[in-house]
Parts: C-alpha cells; sequence; structure tokens
C-alpha cells in the first residue's frame, strides 16, 4: 500500500494554492493569434523571467491574465480564484511607453495610486497618504523626487516611480511588463534588490523580460514562449541554449544579448 | 443700474456659467485626448432636442436633457459599433457620427417647422446670450426680491443646475477621474473601470453641452471646453490647481468678454453690440496664447 502521509498533506491543505495558475489560455487580436493554449502553473515564491522574442505574446499573456484583453479561451486564476476576486493581492506595471508622461501629476501622485483600492471609491485622499506615497518612494531612491513633475524624470526614475506604486499595492503577486526596457545601471541595480525582497517577504514577481543575458543574474524561474509555452522551470535547468533555440527559431548565443 | 440688470447681468451671468460648466469637464477631455468629443457632444444633441421638443411639446430642462442624453448616448453606441465592428478609426468614426447627427438635427429643424417658432439656427450656431434678460429687474432691491427673482432666464436654472452636477461629480470622483486617465489599464487592475469613468465623461459633457448650447453656440462650444483647461495646464503641472485655474480663466473669460461686447462698439461710436459668445472665446483664446508665449511651465519659451 503506499503511504497515506502525501495524500494527506494535500487534503489537509499543506500544499499552498499557486500564486498564478493559467490553463490553456488563448489571446486573439482580430483574426491574429497571440497566445494559444498557454498552460502554466508558477511556483508559490520566486522571481520569474516571462522570455521570447518581439510579437511571441509576452505582453499578451500579462494583459489576458488581468482582464486588460478579453481571452479567447482558457482560464487563469490568482491564488485560486478569477482575477476580479483578488485584485487586492496583485500589482500590475505596465510598460512605461504605455502613459502620457507629460500628466499633470507629481512623483507622489503617481505612487499613492497605488493605495487608491484601500483608500476606496468617492474618498479623497488624506495627508497620511502622501507621507506613505513618499514611504514608498524612499524603498526605490526616489524620496528627493516626491513633488517632482513625473515628466521631468528620467526613464529610469519613470520606471522607479512605477515600481512604487506597485509597492504601495501592498500585494502577493506583482506582474510587471518589461520593467528593465531602457533603464539605468542604478535603476537595475534598485530593482534588483527590491525584487529580492519581495521574494524574500513571500511574494511571487513575474515580469516580462526582454535581455536574455541578464536572466541569469536576476531571476530564479523563466518561462520561455513564442504564441505557445515552449517551457518553464528553474533557470538552472530551463534557460538552456536548445529551449532558447527552440523559443527563437534559431541558436542564439547567449552573451550577444538582444 | 436697472437697465444693467435687466440686460447685461442675466447675459453675462448665462455667458459665465457656460464657460464655467464647459471648463470643468474640459479638463478631463483635454487630459484624455478627446477635445473633440466637446465638439461632437455639442453637435449630436442638436436632433435629441429637436426630436424631444417635437414629441413631448416644451422646452422644459428635463426633457431638453433626456432627449440630449438619448442622442448623446445613441451617438457615442455608433461611434463604439463603427469602431469595433466596421473597423473605422476611432477619430473617423466620431467625425462621421458628429457631422451626420448635426445633419439630422438641422434636417428635422427644418422639416418640423419648429425653425422658425422655438430654435433659430442662428442662435445654436453662434449661441445667444443676449436673449437673457430679467425684465422684472426694477433695482438693486430685486436681487433680494423672490418674486422678481423667480423670472429670472430659464438658461441661468439649467446652467446652475448643470454646474453643480458636473462639479459634485469631479469633487467625489476626483482621484478616480485622475488615474483613469492617467494610466487606464492600471486602473482596471485595482477595480476602477476606465469603460465606466469614460462614459460618465462623456455623459458630463453632454449635460454640459446641452445646458451652455443655447449660450454659446455649437460652434464655439469646443473653445469654452478646451481653451480655459489648456491655458491651465500651460501654468501648473498639478491637477487640483489646473482645475481650479481653468474655472478661474472661464470666469474671466465669461466677464471680460461679455464687457468686451458690450463696451467696444460703443467706444468706436457703434449703436450695436457685438455678440458676447464670440468675444468670450476670443477672451478665452487670447489667455491660451498668452500662456504659451509667457507661460513658466508648458510655453514657447521653456521647449523652444
Amino acid at each position: 500500500m503506499l503511504a497515506p502521509f502525501p495524500s494527506n498533506r494535500v487534503s489537509s491543505g499543506i500544499m499552498p494554492i499557486p500564486p498564478l495558475a493559467i490553463r490553456d489560455l488563448s489571446v486573439q487580436y482580430g483574426g491574429r493569434t497571440a497566445l494559444e493554449n498557454f498552460t502554466w502553473t508558477a511556483p508559490e515564491r520566486g522571481l520569474v523571467a516571462i522570455v521570447g522574442p518581439n510579437g511571441a505574446g509576452k505582453s499578451s499573456l500579462l494583459k489576458a491574465v488581468l482582464d486588460l484583453v478579453p481571452k479567447a479561451g482558457g482560464t487563469a486564476e490568482i491564488f485560486g480564484k478569477p482575477v476580479s476576486e483578488q485584485r487586492d493581492l496583485l500589482a500590475y506595471v505596465p510598460q512605461r511607453a504605455s502613459v502620457d508622461w507629460d500628466f499633470p501629476a507629481t512623483a507622489a501622485d503617481v505612487v499613492a495610486m497605488g493605495l487608491y483600492r484601500r483608500i476606496g471609491w468617492l474618498k479623497p485622499l488624506r495627508a497620511a497618504d502622501h507621507v506613505s506615497a513618499k514611504k514608498y518612494l524612499d524603498m526605490v531612491g526616489l524620496s528627493e523626487f516626491a513633488d517632482r513633475q513625473i515628466g521631468a524624470l528620467s526613464g529610469g526614475q519613470q520606471q522607479r516611480v512605477f515600481l512604487a506604486r506597485a509597492l504601495a499595492q501592498a500585494a502577493k503577486l506583482f506582474l510587471l511588463d518589461e520593467p528593465f526596457a531602457g533603464v539605468d545601471a542604478v535603476t537595475e541595480g534598485v530593482m534588483t534588490r527590491v525584487f529580492r525582497d519581495l521574494r524574500d517577504a513571500g511574494s511571487l514577481v513575474i515580469a516580462v523580460h526582454h535581455d536574455l543575458s541578464s536572466v541569469k543574474d536576476i531571476f530564479d524561474t523563466v518561462v520561455l514562449l513564442n504564441r505557445e509555452f515552449i517551457a518553464g522551470g528553474p533557470v538552472a535547468t530551463t534557460f538552456t541554449p536548445d529551449n532558447i533555440a527552440r523559443t527563437y527559431g534559431v541558436p542564439l548565443s547567449l552573451n550577444s544579448g538582444q | 443700474m436697472t437697465s444693467f440688470l435687466q440686460i447685461d447681468l442675466p447675459a453675462m451671468l448665462v455667458g459665465t456659467l457656460a464657460a464655467l460648466v464647459c471648463a470643468l469637464i474640459g479638463n478631463f477631455l483635454v487630459l484624455t485626448r478627446q477635445s473633440m468629443l466637446g465638439d461632437a457632444m455639442g453637435h449630436v444633441v442638436l436632433p435629441g432636442i429637436v426630436i424631444a421638443f417635437v414629441l413631448a411639446g416644451t422646452t422644459a430642462t428635463w426633457v431638453m436633457l433626456t432627449g440630449a442624453f438619448a442622442a448623446a448616448l445613441f451617438s457615442a453606441m455608433l461611434v463604439e459599433f463603427l469602431r469595433r465592428m466596421a473597423g473605422v478609426e476611432p477619430s473617423a468614426a466620431l467625425g462621421a457620427v458628429f457631422t451626420a447627427m448635426f445633419a439630422l438635427g438641422v434636417l428635422l429643424l427644418e422639416q418640423s417647422g419648429v425653425a422658425r417658432t422655438t430654435f433659430d439656427v442662428h442662435h445654436i450656431l453662434f449661441g445667444n446670450i443676449e436673449t437673457a434678460i430679467w425684465p422684472a429687474a426694477a433695482g438693486i432691491r430685486s436681487l433680494f426680491d423672490l418674486a422678481a427673482l423667480a423670472s429670472l432666464p430659464p438658461q441661468l436654472g439649467r446652467l446652475a443646475f448643470g454646474l453643480v452636477v458636473v462639479a459634485l461629480i469631479i469633487v467625489l470622483l476626483f482621484k478616480e477621474l485622475r488615474v483613469v486617465s492617467f494610466d487606464p489599464d492600471f486602473a482596471r487592475t485595482i477595480g476602477i473601470s476606465p469603460r465606466m469613468i469614460g462614459a460618465l465623461i462623456v455623459s458630463l459633457a453632454a449635460l454640459a453641452a446641452v445646458v451652455s448650447l443655447s449660450a454659446v453656440g455649437v460652434i464655439l462650444l469646443v473653445a469654452m471646453m478646451v481653451c480655459p483647461p489648456a491655458t491651465a495646464r500651460m501654468l501648473t503641472d498639478d491637477l487640483r490647481t489646473q482645475v481650479l485655474l481653468s474655472l478661474l480663466f472661464a470666469l474671466a473669460s465669461g466677464v471680460f468678454g461679455y464687457a468686451i461686447a458690450v463696451l467696444l462698439p460703443l467706444a468706436f461710436g457703434y449703436e450695436i453690440s457685438l455678440g458676447a459668445a464670440g468675444t468670450i472665446a476670443v477672451v478665452a483664446g487670447l489667455f491660451q496664447l498668452a500662456a504659451m508665449l509667457f507661460g513658466p511651465k508648458r510655453g514657447i519659451p521653456r521647449t523652444a
């Protein structure tokens, strides 16, 4: 007979619910398929890079998980429930280029948006919220830029403002779209440190990533996709030249960067 | 004094209130890059107003508002339909719908005969502030006489109602409007629907359009919605300050614009006065030009 112990562990709920479980997810724009039958279950915690060539459906994957684009098929569950019931547990950082940085707002104004859900509808921001926003700006090394108009910040600083906004959400699951795109070395260092702190605190960070050469340095888990799931797992065993070649369609040297 | 109260005060109030309500919602049209939506709303409400009048036989405020909203809603749905189902580019869809709706409105106006009795196409196009008069006014005491106040032009009540509704909603939903205008995808992930807030902005623009249409007219509506917020935007990087400054510029445009319409021809010895809607829009435009030339934040000197 099989030992009863492991199955007991499962049924008694010790087996954790994954932060993100995606089954057979498909996304279509018009008639074009951006993602097809994507299935993947995220680890409980860690730093995950989503890697694939341009047009592989990386952003579409995040947006479909978040209900920002309609799913053509399949499901995505956040801690075992649909995203609409788990908004308190997740934080999303869109691509930096997706918003108008000329908008009349300061860095602190944008970070405070991460508090809006907890403040609730119809209620105004209070002095304590501004103090709180500055605390999160401090965590990304931007405390002296709190009152700076966001358009007057560098690209890397803008990306850090977005990261601080996500931190303000106090989430368990962080979904970031190209957070390292076009940022300076200081920002890259700050983001890597913040990601590790989040992981150590038990959160899961999932980031669309374009720079193959830095995957090993920053992330512990990788998902390779090209319109469909190619491979996923620990970087050490999954991020192999063979899998990368299967993802990009051609053998690609790791050192060539992107 | 009496002639000022009878003729100038009500007209100046109508022009100023129209400028205020348009500027207030205009802030969010400009921020979401939908300035032309204000223009579109002015055009599409015309057939709604005419149909509502023909059906109900009255120009009561709620009848006009219902007709205007129905037309605005129908147009918004038509634009969405053209965009999603037929793949028409958004601004082309907007352009096609609002000109077609306006043409339908003019056609209905002519065919139903109300063009000669109730509505004047010229007034709908260019506005007509001057018919807002207060014949019951007889000296300064009328300002405190309820019976006299009750005979103030009905446009004033409509404009005050519109201004209160738009202001109340913007104050209550200020942070929701801010996050949706800045980052709609993020707003959606925190449970604030950009589609719902967007529909609210369209509705408030329609409300502002319908209450101020008789004062400023279809053509100048977009100037009232865009100029004060755009001027304020050049002077500040804070959204709340921008909204408040836009109200200040709207107020100044209303007061100075009307004063110029009355006083400028007198200064040159003409008996007639200028159309105040036009001079209000011109003053609003001059404020914007001045802000572009001399503004500290956004002006030509900084970017040149």
